[in-house]
């Protein structure tokens, strides 16, 4: 074997190693319990923007969503990707509700005026 | 008979200008659903890109590089465009393009109920620019514009020879920049016009008339070489495939090594692979939460002038790395006492960005191919939304799940590594191939690869940066979406 390859084969392997040492352990480990989370939010909408509530949702695979929303209009809120939507009446309060089985980053939108509002970010197992 | 390019323009123009005012914000795309890259994996792809770079300039030094640069293997030997598989290509691709034009004037006007929208900017944009990376330059074949200029030679029993030259020193490659340029912009920031299909048929309609007429007037040949934007394009992308096409033999090579056989012949196109790059990267950053407290910063008067502002940067950002690159280019210049001007060097070099820009675009955008992509599935069944159901797919709904975050990050980080290695690599041969001392090639490259680095860790940054969620001042369609 040349200087070349050990080289190559040394930088290969230090890469490797890196990247297994580097990569945070899976959630499933650090908590054993292994059942679901139910998580729920409340967003409050008013003029189009929200007033209340977190504009990111932050959750992890596999977790049970709910996301009550109270909005001072008539419009439907649709939350893109899992493609979930809620028809509100003024102060009526509605929600989402599913089953975060797939990661990404997923936003919501008022959907007759199309404005954004947050997004639902679903972090990987 | 000046009229012919007068009245093309004009034509172009007045097409754009109508389009304008038609809807607010949009992203024409639809969503990708991407998660940030988090921040160990940025880290760890900025460091395995710095070291990569250095090992591949340690252990290259000593190739010394002939000929072209590389070697390749003949798989097909004959391959006439008289074939029928050619012919069935060629065939299938103007049928492909005559149904696009015609959905977008007798189909629905809801983009993700037309053929035409899906087809065009994410199948043909994309899907075809990531198959051409793979299998080489198919488009001169396939170009349907190409084909439909063929016939009408053969029609009018006449060549398209020119009417007059082609001005290659001034014009250059700036009329397939222009074209990118719109392109991009109607992509994401026509405030949704380009996506309906309307406007979308009268486009390519257009474009290709104009196309047409331009090869009649400088030739076939100038126009398919300088003025056509995806001939450009494409062939660009195309070197970095390990497959290549010459006098009807297919031959293999090393992936990347196509960048060697030639550089870059006019300022321009440098230029335009300054945007390849920096288009990509602003449509990247203009979704981070940093441009949004950026542009939250500028003067009042600028404040919910989004699409003014979004289409000024666009132009403007491929003159940013241009500066860049410039000034890096220089400092090589002066550390090995080139004989070459900066303007030489720059060309010479520009290449060696391409795998960069490839593999950007491909981290960025092959999400929204494999999610977004699918919505081609449903109107393949109704191409007009008329209801039919040709094939049994009008019903089909878009699996988002298709594939994972973290399966995301690891494509994303991986390609830009392998990109940048790339690019490090054919800087590299390039310099040993101007610079006949070693030691010089090897100095020469430092500048380079500091650049380069740059470049790559700007791609990793963007990815890696939060998203911002769109402020209710500008908001944003999202009609290619799920539903």
């Amino acid at each position: 074997m040349d200087r070349k390859s050990l080289v190559i084969g040394v930088a290969v392997l230090a890469l490797i190693g890196a990247f297994v040492v580097l990569k945070p352990k899976p959630k499933t480990q650090t908590t054993p319990q292994q059942t679901v989370q139910q998580k729920t939010f409340t967003l409050e909408i008013k003029d189009k923007k929200l007033i209340s509530g977190p504009e990111t949702i932050q959750v992890n695979q596999g977790d049970e969503v709910t996301i009550k929303i109270t909005l001072d209009a008539t419009d439907e809120v649709h939350l893109h990707g899992y493609d979930k939507s809620v028809e509100l009446e003024p102060n009526q309060p509605g929600e989402i509700k599913f089953t975060a089985d797939t990661s990404g980053r997923f936003p919501f939108e008022l959907e007759g005026s199309k404005t954004e509002l947050g997004a639902v970010e679903v972090a990987p197992k | 008979m000046r009229l012919s390019k007068q009245t093309s323009l004009w034509t172009l123009l007045t097409v754009l200008a109508a389009l304008v005012p038609q809807a607010a914000s949009a992203h024409a795309f639809g969503q990708t659903y991407t998660l940030p890259v988090p921040l160990w994996l940025f880290m760890y792809g900025a460091a395995a890109a710095v070291i990569v770079s250095f090992l591949i300039i340690g252990l290259a030094v000593n190739k010394k590089p002939t000929g072209q640069g590389y070697t390749t293997t003949d798989l097909v030997s004959s391959l006439a465009s008289s074939h029928w598989a050619v012919q069935v290509l060629q065939i299938l691709s103007v049928l492909l393009f005559v149904l696009t034009i015609i959905a977008g004037f007798i189909g629905v006007q809801q983009p993700y109920l037309n053929f035409n929208v899906p087809f065009f900017w994410i199948i043909f944009m994309l899907g075809l620019t990531y198959l051409i990376a793979i299998i080489g330059n198919i488009w001169p074949i396939i170009n349907p514009l190409q084909i439909g200029v063929g016939w009408l030679e053969r029609l009018t029993g006449r060549h398209f020879t020119g009417v007059e030259p082609y001005p290659a020193k001034t014009l250059g490659y700036w009329p397939a920049l222009a074209t990118y340029y719109i392109i991009v912009w109607l992509e994401l920031f026509s405030g949704g016009a380009g996506i309906v299909p309307r406007n979308l048929s009268v486009l390519l309609l257009s474009y290709g008339l104009i196309t047409i007429a331009f090869a009649y007037w400088y030739g076939r040949q100038a126009w398919f070489k300088y003025g056509e934007f995806f001939s450009v394009f494409f062939g660009l992308v195309s070197k970095v495939a390990p497959l290549e096409y010459q006098g009807g033999k297919i031959k293999l090579r090393l992936p990347f090594v196509g960048l060697l056989k030639d550089s870059a012949d006019h300022f321009s196109l440098v230029v335009f692979i300054m945007f390849m790059l920096s288009s990509t990267g602003f449509d990247g950053l203009k979704e981070t939460s940093t441009w949004g407290r950026f542009v939250a910063s500028l003067p009042v008067w600028l404040h919910g002038k989004t699409q003014l502002l979004d289409s000024t940067f666009l132009a403007l950002s491929p003159f940013v790395l241009l500066t860049l690159y410039w000034c890096f280019i220089w400092l090589m210049r002066r550390v090995t006492s080139a004989k070459e001007t900066t303007g030489q060097l720059a060309k010479v070099f520009a290449f060696s960005l391409v795998p960069i820009a490839v593999v950007y675009n491909v981290a960025h955008y092959f999400t929204l191919l494999l999610v977004q992509g699918q919505s081609i599935i449903r109107p393949l069944s109704d191409p007009f939304g008329f209801g039919w159901n040709l094939f049994g797919t009008a019903g089909y709904k878009l699996n988002i799940g298709i594939i994972g975050a973290a399966t995301v990050w690891y494509s994303q980080v991986a390609l830009i590594v392998i990109g940048h290695m790339a690019a490090v690599y054919v800087a590299h041969i390039e310099a040993l191939k101007i610079y006949p001392n070693t030691k010089k090639a090897l100095v020469s490259q430092y500048p380079m690869l500091g650049l380069m680095v740059l470049y790559t860790m700007l791609s990793l940054w963007i990815i890696a940066q939060p998203i911002a969620v769109a402020p209710s001042a500008l908001p944003q369609t999202r009609i290619l979406r799920t539903q």
